[in-house]
């Protein structure tokens, strides 16, 4: 009987081993297996190691491979090295087994009947923490460890069972299954390996087994960057692990499941890939977000591989994958795993932004963060570990909230990154609870919520030189085609969802806007309240509700306008915060008083020469500004683009910054907010180029793209526009509150809170006062949208409200008891209070946008042969779609084929010859026409609409000029359509097709007559004398028409007269122009006919000018921002920023807090670019910690190391 | 060591104390300022929808007019025939068609062409036939008035013709007292059905509104007639209100008495309540009876103040609350503030926030003494003494209408009627201005004093010659022609005045 025990061969592979390397050999060479021989894959490298080897395993076999080609390769060389060995101990160079560990290793694999036999690794540095002790997956192929990072090893995971994953490093697999299934995957180099091999392990029928026993040391060279992993042929640089580790997990997933399981699984990957990269984009994880997508690239370049790849997994396969999918973690582990770290840990540790806890107790790496976040263990491992918050924690690692004695700690609101992030998840919740009837369906047309075209309509819209708007115009189009386009075409064509990312989606970035501002000015507390405020504000949800995208767009980008001009400010400031800095004269080496509070010496110093570093440097800061410039033009061209009327906000902001500056201090310096924002408002006018020039062309009707005069009896009083109340939302008498509340930092702050208190408060006041003037009428047609007017003071009252909760927290304390005291408190509960309209409008489920719009009660307006027009009249604030100026209080409009589309949202300024429209319908309104429909008739108007309200059914909130009805009710020639309230339909018992024929003459001297009216009764109507029959079919809208034509006069209804061109078979017909605008051809022959618009190629041209320099000016700020990134440069957050006042900078810090809150921490003050990181890093007593980002390497390592 | 913590001053620095009041301070001046603003000047009202006239002309360079005839009896039905004058009051030919429907709806077209300066009849009945017939006049310009006219068989009556068609219709007088016919014609002009109300009013506030007058339905171009009489027996006074639901007519009503004070009225309906209304220049029957009806057609009460202004000057007025849906009769000619054979001027308006009454004038003369009135016709037959009836609505006083045209003699009468005039405001030059073709002639130039009024004398309207007649003044004036002695039945008419072209102060 032969007793001999098994023989196991040793794979190391190994490739210029590190200092490390001789403890390997030396366990190897420790162990008390007697039958193991030791196989040493030299795998490419610079160093020969043999003598190292034969130092400690004189009896070891070394071979060396020419070139590396990963540990998977060599390993798959050994095996033809090897015969007779009835097992392989694969081993990394980085891995001391214990003396036992290979014949516990080879107990447990006959003992389980295990083909693959991992042992329990634990640090290099310290065995008594556990690295893993195997590994799960997922069905996507994600690996997760089975303990948590830093877990203390006192047994609690020693029980040989089943894993899914035999971790890499050091792992017994028995030669027959090794052979079996072909060694490892070649085509992964490094990160992956294991999960490749331990799956077609199981496919094939073995058993994965850890053994906990057998204890390894693993010291994870690659994973923790000690050992840099070696690009792939032709690759010019070194994928990162996360890259390795996400595609070849894919590559994995993709080749050893059967095709039944891979249709199941693969949208479910996609679906996850694709919410991990949007989630990483929003957590700017580029890093992320690239390794997801390249994974995905870098599958798909190999699919011919992969298909024999599956062909071999496929040979192999003993068990099917429902038996394999047993041993597989249920759901998705990275999902579960990073809303474990949402939820408990925070959104940065959850983003990589921040190690976990546990990450950072790996020695020699920085502490960064503020150390507070509890940690949820699921082990009492770590509770016995050196924890400074260990009194804190229950056994569960969790905040107590008592401290050791019982007492209960105090607890501040908000204080924690946590709380806030979980106040933030809720308001998020709340607007998503609130908007959970608009999500499903499309958005009624009302106000400027028509439909969108296609993308590539779209997007021809943008370049085409002829737009449908009145009777056609070929003014050049407003870039929010463009914009439009680009997301409906990142949408992949879905232009509902486009529709609904850019309305609703304007609620979310405004708010987020408002926070960025706000980093600049306060901490982090105040920062969301500000953002709560402003999401809570009814402004924007009265915008949504009456159909005004204008006004959401406004909203969405006045927080950043605000925050341009804020660095502005601080701009101008720097000069005087670098001589603050040199009046900085420290006191017994500790503090400088300002003004009843005191900094460190070192922290003010820091600051003030922070703040103050490009000042020093001219060239810098004229890059500065020019950056602030362009930046402040592209967000400014993205608001005019929607809504013209941002520009005049935008000067509105900057004239009001300007003004509260130079009330503070004076000075030429003050005025540069306001060249700022003329230069960027130029920027933005450049940006627009070919649409202004258009604009600038309609003369007197230019002014009119700001917006038209709504009728001053149903704007808003001064008590609703300082409410915010344009709308439903804002009528509740709570809304009172929040303006309210706003007025605390003037009551309260001290310093640049009041200075900049100051400043908001005059943007609030310009703003206010323009809108109640523009809305009265007194600044004649000049009339800008409400609800882009009041977007500036809606951000600076949310503004505002930041700095009172700054104020309340930093300032409050420098004053005695008294009523300052009280007024907090009333400021306190009225932004509470203040909220609740908002929030009790959420239950609506559509923040009281109506369910139904235009597109019901109006369906009959189908398409028709011809073509025809609806002329729209009304509120310019109840039409649907752009239109003009007829007086104040009535607009016109007209959409081809039916209901608008965006195509006629945004209407060019000048109204052409539609302006025959509106005198026609004057004509009606004096009396002086009973034959409207024959006026209308020649531009195929066949319907006309007066809306009375917002929406279909809605009360008459903007009701029609009553005389408007009745003149047309009194025309002969339009027949009243019933419909219901909101609106009233006349049809056009004489409307003409948009393309008509007719046997009969052309049409006569009268119809071509270049006149003021509209076009003389009878000389074109569909009635018994006109005998026009539909012609030339084509989509509504369009610029070519096609059909046969039966030969006669053909009449196009469209403009301009000269630009239409018929062809029929190819010949072109001879055109007179009828009625001034209109195209005629008389005597066109029968044939085949094309009627199409041909337009100067300058418009296209121009277009794609503007394109591209929309798109070079976004790539010239993205690359000047990536390199202030790399150079280690960022903004100067609060508290820098806040330090900084033009009107005399000052280093004013705030009290220290109290210990516990994340914005009392002592850490580092930011960098701004150009600044010396020495100085930048200098603490300041009682400011709350910058969130650093965490180093590529660290990250990539704590990816490594969690597996995920 | 500690972290260091500001110690409480309880005093910001003077500066920054004074830099926050006079932040604070700020915000308020520019608050109340804006409040100041924002009450000092009132938000712009909405402009009030022009109440239409019912019957006005389009000015002259218009690109279409129309008129809508609906009080045409095609000869049956024991009411006089009915004939549509045209009367142009430019200096060119207007041309256009005159369509007649029926009650059955069925209509007939002809094209009329009307000369400048001149009147051009069309007799309905020859172009279709019917029972009731109801024409509908588009022309291809302003400046044309149409009047229609019944008789002169038995009885006639003269009324101008609509310019509009509304969705309501008020008449104040009206009577089916025995011996009294009331007919409603309906007529829907437009190209949409109308589904049509009416209910009436009889004195003392009672209001009825038969069954068969809910929901009636009028065809596009269908003139529909009924007999009130028939549902609202033996009431002397009966207001009458027409209301569509959807849609828009054209209300006119025809009133024949029989027995010893006959007559014919045509009354063209008021399409809109108006707080002001004017009686120009107007005189009771010596012998007969004078009386206005006053409707307050709205939901709230109204206080109607009638204002009489004599030649002496003027007199006490008479104060009325008049009811919603209400309606209210003064009988002028028993007042004893008026004396009897005087000219006067009565002037209506309200004063309370309902939206205005309508008024109409009722006139019986018995034509038993002599006297301004004295010859006074009826229906049977022609000769001076015989007894007459008529009732015209009253002229609306719209401040800024200063042109009235009145056509040239459409009825039977022995004599021109005698024109009332009257200032609506400051002292007025008026001008009468017959039309000869494409000249005008000046019968008379007059001096109005503000707020007075004048009486323009058979004798001196006889230099007109018959023809069209234009009353051009200075200021807002009100003109109405008064009975027509001599003619069978009392026939006032009042002017149709001929809106201004547009971008005219």
């Amino acid at each position: 009987m032969d007793a001999r025990a098994p023989a196991v061969v040793a794979v190391l592979v190994t490739r210029d081993p590190g200092p490390w390397f001789d403890e390997t050999l030396a366990a190897l060479a420790g162990q008390d297996y007697s039958e193991l021989s030791v196989l040493v894959l030299v795998s490419g490298g610079e160093e020969d190691p043999t003598e190292r080897v034969a130092r400690h395993l004189p009896h070891a076999f070394v071979r060396r491979l020419p070139e590396d080609r990963g540990f998977g390769a060599a390993v798959n060389e050994a095996m033809a090295m090897v015969e007779g060995a009835a097992f392989f101990l694969l081993c990394h160079d980085d891995c001391a087994p214990d003396p036992d560990a290979v014949h516990r290793l080879v107990e447990e694999s006959f003992r389980s009947n295990a083909g693959v036999v991992s042992p329990k690794m634990v640090r290099w540095d310290d065995p008594s923490v556990l690295l893993h002790v195997g590994l799960n997956a997922d069905k996507t192929g994600a690996v997760v460890g089975r303990v948590r990072p830093g877990e203390v090893d006192h047994g609690q995971h020693d029980a040989a069972r089943d894993v899914f994953v035999a971790p890499g490093g050091c792992t017994l697999v028995r030669a027959d299954l090794l052979q079996a299934i072909g060694g490892y995957d070649a085509g992964i180099r490094a990160m992956g390996e294991d999960l490749d091999l331990s799956w077609r392990a199981q496919l094939a029928g073995a058993r994965v087994v850890v053994a906990p026993e057998a204890r390894a040391r693993h010291l994870q060279a690659v994973a923790g960057g000690l050992r840099p992993v070696a690009p792939s042929a032709g690759d010019p640089a070194p994928p990162t692990l996360q890259q390795l580790q996400r595609r070849n997990e894919l590559r994995t997933v993709l080749k050893c499941y059967s095709g039944l399981h891979l249709v199941r699984v693969l949208p479910q990957l996609a679906v996850l890939a694709a919410a991990e990269v949007l989630a990483a984009l929003v957590a700017r994880d580029r890093a992320r977000a690239n390794a997801v997508l390249g994974a995905w690239r870098w599958n798909l370049r190999r699919t011919r591989e992969l298909r024999s790849l599956r062909a071999a997994v496929r040979r192999q396969r003993v068990l099917p994958d429902s038996v394999v999918r047993r041993q597989q973690l249920r759901g998705s582990a990275r999902l579960a795993t990073y809303a474990s770290r949402l939820l408990y840990q925070g959104f940065d540790v959850a983003h990589g932004l921040v190690p976990a806890r546990q990450e950072r107790a790996v020695p020699g790496e920085p502490v960064v963060g503020d150390g507070t976040e509890p940690v949820l263990t699921g082990s009492v491992g770590l509770a016995f570990s050196e924890d400074a918050d260990f009194d804190d924690l229950d056994d569960l690692g969790r905040r107590s909230g008592r401290d050791r004695f019982g007492r209960r700690l105090p607890r501040r609101i908000l204080a924690s990154r946590r709380s806030r992030l979980l106040a933030a998840t809720v308001a998020g919740l709340v607007v998503l609870f609130g908007s959970r009837g608009l999500l499903g369906g499309p958005l009624p047309v009302i106000g400027q919520f028509a439909p969108l075209q296609g993308w590539a309509s779209t997007w021809h819209q943008l370049f085409a030189g002829w737009q449908p708007a009145g009777l056609g115009t070929t003014a050049p189009a407003t870039p929010a085609y463009g914009i439009v386009g680009l997301v409906g075409t990142l949408a992949l064509g879905g232009m509902g969802l486009a529709h609904k990312v850019l309305v609703l989606g304007c609620i979310p970035v405004g708010a987020w806007g408002m926070s960025r501002l706000m980093r600049r000015l306060a901490p982090p507390r105040a920062r969301l309240a500000a953002a709560l405020a402003y999401l809570l504000l009814p402004l924007a949800y009265d915008a949504l509700a009456t159909g005004r995208w204008d006004g959401l767009v406004a909203y969405a980008v006045m927080p950043f306008v605000l925050g341009s001009l804020v660095d502005a400010v601080r701009a101008g400031g720097r000069a005087s915060a670098s001589a603050a800095a040199d009046r900085a004269v420290p006191v017994e080496g500790m503090a400088v008083p300002v003004e009843g509070v005191a900094v460190p010496v070192e922290g003010a110093a820091a600051a003030a020469a922070e703040v103050a570093g490009p000042a020093a440097d001219g060239t810098g800061q004229r890059r500065a500004t020019l950056r602030r410039v362009a930046l402040l033009g592209l967000v400014e061209a993205v608001g005019v683009a929607f809504a013209p009327g941002v520009a005049v906000a935008v000067l509105l902001c900057g004239l009001g910054i300007t003004a509260g500056s130079f009330a503070r201090a004076g000075g030429r310096r003050c005025l540069r907010p306001l060249a700022e924002a003329v230069a960027g408002t130029v920027v933005a006018a450049v940006l627009c180029g070919p649409w202004v020039v258009g604009t600038a062309l309609a003369g007197s009707q230019a002014v009119g793209v700001f917006g038209l005069p709504a009728a001053a009896s149903t704007t808003p009083a001064l008590g609703g526009l300082l409410r915010f109340a344009v709308g439903p939302i804002g009528d509740s008498p709570l809304s009172w509150l929040l303006p309210a509340a706003a007025l605390l930092p003037l009551l309260v702050a001290r310093e640049a809170r009041l200075a900049w208190a100051g400043r908001f408060t005059a943007v609030a006041m310009m703003a206010w006062a323009l809108a109640l003037v523009t809305s009265r009428g007194w600044a004649g047609s000049f009339a800008p949208s409400l609800d882009v007017l009041l977007a500036p003071a809606a951000a600076s009252l949310a503004a505002c409200v930041g700095l009172g909760v700054a104020a309340f927290e930093l300032d409050l304390a420098g004053f005695r008891f008294g009523w300052r005291q009280g007024a907090s408190l009333l400021a306190a509960g009225s932004l509470g209070l203040g909220m609740l309209p908002v929030l009790a409008w959420s239950f609506d489920g559509r923040w009281g946008l109506s369910s139904t719009g235009y597109e019901g009660p109006l369906a009959f307006m189908g398409p028709s042969p011809g073509g025809y027009r609806v002329l729209w009249l009304g509120d310019p604030r109840t039409l649907p779609l752009g239109g003009w100026a007829d007086g104040r209080g009535v607009a016109y409009g007209t959409s081809e084929g039916g209901l608008p589309t965006a195509a006629e949202v945004w209407a060019p300024a000048g109204s052409g010859p539609a302006s025959r429209l509106a005198d026609a319908v004057a004509l009606a309104l004096r009396g002086e026409t009973a034959h409207l429909g024959r006026l209308l008739a020649p531009a195929a108007v066949r319907y006309i609409v007066v809306t009375s309200g917002i929406a279909p059914g809605s009360t008459s909130s903007e009701p029609a000029p009553p005389a408007l009805l009745a003149a047309l009710t009194g025309q002969g020639d339009l027949r009243a359509v019933p419909g219901v309230q909101g609106f009233s339909v006349f049809e056009n018992t004489e409307a003409l097709p948009e393309r008509a024929v007719r046997r009969g003459p052309p049409l006569g001297a009268e119809a071509t007559a270049r006149s003021r009216q509209p076009a003389p009764a009878g000389a074109a109507s569909s009635g018994s004398g006109g005998g026009w029959r539909p012609v030339l079919a084509g989509p509504p809208g369009g610029s070519v028409y096609a059909g046969p034509l039966p030969g006669g006069t053909v009449f196009a209804s469209f403009a301009p007269a000269g630009r239409w061109h018929l062809t029929v078979d190819g010949r072109t017909q001879h055109e007179a122009p009828a009625f001034g605008w209109a195209a005629q051809f008389p005597r066109a022959a029968r044939g085949a006919g094309r009627l199409s618009v041909s337009t100067s190629a300058l418009v296209p041209l121009a277009a794609s000018a503007e394109v591209a320099a929309w798109l070079g000016l976004a790539g010239w700020l993205l690359a000047g921002r990536r390199r202030r990134r790399d150079r280690g440069g960022g903004r100067a957050d609060w508290p820098s920023a806040a330090l900084v006042d033009a009107g005399g900078a000052q280093a004013s810090a705030p009290a220290a807090g109290e210990r516990g809150g994340a914005d009392t921490t002592p850490a580092a003050a930011p960098a701004d670019a150009g600044t010396a990181p020495a100085a930048a890093s200098a603490p300041v007593a009682g400011m709350p910690a910058r969130r650093e980002r965490v180093p590529q390497a660290a990250r990539s390592r704590g990816a490594a190391q969690d597996r995920q | 060591m500690s972290p260091h913590r500001p110690v409480p001053t309880g005093l910001a620095a003077p500066a920054a104390g004074m830099r926050r009041w006079a932040l604070l301070g700020m915000v308020v001046v520019v608050l109340a300022g804006l409040a100041v603003l924002d009450r000092g000047i009132a938000r712009t009202a909405p402009a009030p929808a022009a109440v239409p006239l019912a019957a006005e002309a389009a000015p002259a360079p218009s690109e279409s007019s129309s008129w809508y005839c609906a009080g045409g009896s095609g000869g049956g039905n024991g009411v006089p025939g009915a004939t549509v004058y045209l009367t142009n009051t430019t200096r060119t030919p207007v041309a256009g068609t005159v369509t007649v429907g029926n009650e059955s709806g069925t209509a007939a077209t002809s094209r009329v062409e009307v000369p400048p300066g001149g009147q051009v009849a069309v007799v309905p009945g020859q172009l279709a036939r019917g029972a009731w017939l109801a024409a509908r006049v588009d022309l291809d310009r302003g400046g044309v008035v149409a009047t229609q006219t019944m008789g002169p068989a038995s009885a006639w009556a003269v009324a101008p013709c609509a310019s509009t068609a509304s969705p309501t219709w008020y008449f104040a007088s009206g009577s089916t007292a025995p011996g009294s016919r009331l007919l409603l014609a309906l007529f829907n002009p437009t190209t949409t059905p109308a589904v049509v109300d009416t209910t009436f009013a009889t004195a003392g506030g009672k209001m009825s509104q038969p069954a068969p007058f809910e929901g009636v339905v009028v065809a596009p171009g269908q003139v529909v007639v009924a007999d009130v009489g028939t549902y609202v027996q033996d009431e002397p006074l009966v207001a009458t209100t027409v209301s569509a639901r959807s849609g828009a007519v054209v209300a006119d009503e025809v009133e024949a008495r029989q027995g010893v004070v006959a007559g014919l009225s045509l009354r063209l309906g008021v399409p809109a309540p108006r707080p002001s209304w004017s009686l120009p220049g107007i005189e009771d029957p010596a012998a007969g009876s004078s009386s206005l009806a006053v409707l307050n057609p709205t939901s709230r009460a109204e206080e109607v103040q009638v204002d009489v202004q004599l030649e002496t000057g003027p007199a006490a007025p008479f104060d009325q609350v008049v009811g919603p849906g209400d309606v209210w009769q003064l009988e002028t000619s028993s007042a004893r503030r008026i004396p009897a054979a005087q000219p006067f001027t009565v002037h209506v308006s309200t004063r309370g926030a309902g939206g205005g009454v309508v008024v109409d004038r009722v006139v019986s003369s018995t034509g038993s003494t002599g006297g301004a009135n004295a010859g006074a016709g009826s229906a049977a037959s022609a000769g001076a003494g015989a007894p007459g009836w008529g009732s015209v609505p009253a002229a609306a006083a719209v401040p800024g209408l200063l042109v009235w045209a009145l056509p040239g003699p459409v009825g039977p009468g022995s004599s021109p009627p005698r024109l009332g005039l009257s200032s609506l405001g400051g002292p007025v030059s008026v001008r009468l201005l017959a039309l000869a073709g494409r000249t005008r002639v000046t019968v008379a130039t007059l001096r109005l004093p503000a707020h007075g009024f004048t009486v323009v004398l058979p004798q001196v309207l006889g230099r007109a010659g018959g023809r069209p007649l234009l009353v051009v003044g200075s200021g807002p004036i009100a003109a109405m022609l008064d009975e027509v002695p001599g003619s069978p039945g009392v026939v006032p008419l009042v002017a149709v005045p001929l809106a201004p072209p547009a971008g005219s102060p």
